[in-house]
């Protein structure tokens, strides 16, 4: 059986990779299992700076979910290359830098860092997350800024280039659509969901930020329905996540037309529930006579 | 570590306050007072997250954990019984410093807060220190926990709120009156109560560690969803905690 994937230029030994926020810089889940045994690893979002990230109170849980915001707290990328990336050189895994900026200047200055730094194997342009007060989301929510933005980064380099879409658009398949044309190697979603709770004693949103980002298996079914409408507008590889908990969430994903996937959420939960993924998609391609991961992808029977 | 613990006992105690005993002989080996176990409540969706629990106390391979029914979560778990199992992450978080350098410790506790106390208590018994021991409690209806420090050993003060029990007050005034330069505080609860403490220790230059409660996402450092003001930035309570200097945080 062949577990294998690629999402652009980039090889997955399986399609199941952990997604930036939720796995640390990788290096904090190294007690828990091998890393190599991973499709692949997103980083915790990058600025070109340290960052402190917002005010408490950051998170909050929901119904099937949790909403936070986190506000992109982060060592930076001259920390993240010296400290962290020579541990996780040492694991035959793909490590993918998701990285974000308040302008474009500060998305080009970081990709002309990331550029120098051995071992990565592609980027991942957040411009998805709602809990920044500048840029963050208002890149990926003006489809002209977008494609602006994805143009100059495209421009300073040659690294693959994944866009994390935010679903916080009327169209996320025109977003999609946008990135594409503009080179980019592979598109990932959904980021979180901007979404808001109030303290009805005190009458102040629940979080400091005032909103968050919404996560976790309340949101899995919105997020199938968009990879899938994202994957029929585009032709390059689409990288499925929003609530996976199990092997058949993220088969829903490949089914839309995902060619990977990424654990987020429930990485908090279960450390090496994306362990538990991997030998579920094995189980299933077993029982379905399934000889080619691949083959699942897009392969959804619509009535 | 992560596994399913054995329930050996769920027990109530009064109004929203329970007990429960996990047998497991790993944790009981491992935990160090002041360390908590994040545990899923019930293996579902709803709620999502794990909750965070302070080490009550440790006898062989029991674990007890002092709990007060707050909401969802707290609800299912008081639903769970003896025999079953539940999935436990832990013991996580740093742990109270029984290296006293000298100091004669006053421990202080709130509420729920009072739960790592006896555990910490215990250990510095076994080391033969003597200490003071001051329990907070809103009123009558919310004291727990007197007859473990009692049986243990430990003589307490105790004050409410609103006088049902104990001195009427707060425990910063029981604590003011005793308050001697040789002390080493330790203190967990509300942190309306932390920053009195933290505060009232400063003005007389005792040393204060204090535990600190937050919501948590993964509890073991990884979200960033838990963090607390400090002066070198914000501070991880389930990793970098939940014990800190008091003097580091900014309340």
């Amino acid at each position: 059986m062949d577990l294998r994937t690629d999402i652009g230029k980039i090889l997955l030994k399986n399609p199941v990779m952990v997604a930036s926020g939720t796995f640390g810089y990788g290096v904090e889940f190294e007690g828990f299992f091998d890393l190599g045994l991973l499709g692949g690893i997103s980083v915790k979002g990058l600025h070109l700076n340290k960052r402190q990230g917002n005010a408490p109170q950051r998170i909050m849980e929901t119904p099937c979910g949790m909403l936070n915001a986190i506000g992109l707290q982060g060592i930076g990328i001259e920390a993240f290359s010296r400290e962290k990336m020579p541990v996780l050189r040492k694991y035959d895994v793909p490590i993918i830098v998701n990285f974000w900026g308040t302008s474009t200047e500060e998305y080009e200055k970081a990709v002309e860092k990331l550029n120098d730094v051995e071992g990565i194997a592609g980027l991942e342009v957040n411009v998805s997350c709602p809990n920044i007060k500048e840029g963050g989301m208002t890149f990926g929510t003006d489809p002209k800024v977008l494609s602006q933005l994805i143009r100059s980064i495209r421009k300073k380099t040659a690294l693959p280039l994944m866009v994390k879409l935010s679903p916080n658009v009327t169209s996320v398949g025109e977003m999609g659509h946008i990135v594409e044309s503009e080179g980019v190697d592979s598109i990932s979603l959904i980021n979180t969901f901007a979404a808001m709770m109030i303290d009805v004693e005190t009458r102040k949103p629940v979080l400091s930020n005032g909103v968050g980002g919404l996560s976790g298996p309340g949101i899995r079914p919105i997020a199938v329905k968009m990879v899938w409408e994202v994957a029929q507008r585009v032709k390059i590889p689409v990288i499925g996540m929003g609530g996976i908990m199990n092997a058949r969430d993220a088969l829903e994903f490949m089914i839309a037309g995902a060619s990977a996937v990424q654990i987020g959420t429930a990485n908090f939960v279960n450390p090496r529930i994306s362990l538990e993924v991997i030998e579920g998609i094995k189980d299933y391609c077993l029982n379905h006579e399934i000889e080619d991961v691949k083959s699942l992808i897009g392969s959804l029977k619509m009535p | 570590m992560i596994q399913e613990c054995l329930i050996h006992e769920n027990r109530h105690l009064k109004g929203r306050f329970y007990i429960l005993t996990l047998k497991d002989s790993q944790i009981a080996e491992k935990a160090q007072p002041g360390q908590f176990l994040h545990i899923q409540v019930q293996s579902s969706i709803q709620p999502l997250l794990r909750r965070p629990f302070s080490i009550y106390r440790l006898r062989d391979s029991f674990v007890d954990i002092l709990y007060e029914v707050i909401g969802e979560g707290t609800h299912i778990l008081s639903l769970r019984s003896k025999g079953e199992y539940i999935n436990c992450h832990g013991p996580l978080g740093n742990c109270f410093s029984d290296d006293l350098s000298g100091k004669h410790p006053v421990l202080v506790g709130g509420g729920i807060g009072i739960a790592p106390l006896l555990f910490f208590g215990e250990r510095l018994l076994e080391k033969s220190h003597t200490m003071e021991l001051i329990l907070g409690y809103r009123s009558e209806d919310d004291v727990i926990g007197l007859e473990d420090f009692n049986q243990s050993g430990m003589n307490v003060e105790v004050t409410t709120n609103d006088g049902s029990y104990g001195y009427k007050g707060f425990v910063t005034d029981l604590l003011k009156d005793q308050l001697h330069k040789d002390h080493k505080v330790f203190a967990c609860g509300p942190i309306p109560m932390l920053k009195a403490v933290s505060d009232l220790c400063s003005q007389h230059e005792v040393p204060c560690d204090v535990s600190i409660h937050n919501f948590m996402g993964c509890g073991f450092g990884v979200c960033l969803g838990c963090v607390f003001p400090s002066h070198k930035g914000y501070q991880r309570v389930c990793k970098d905690g939940p014990v800190f200097n008091a003097s580091h945080l900014i309340f």
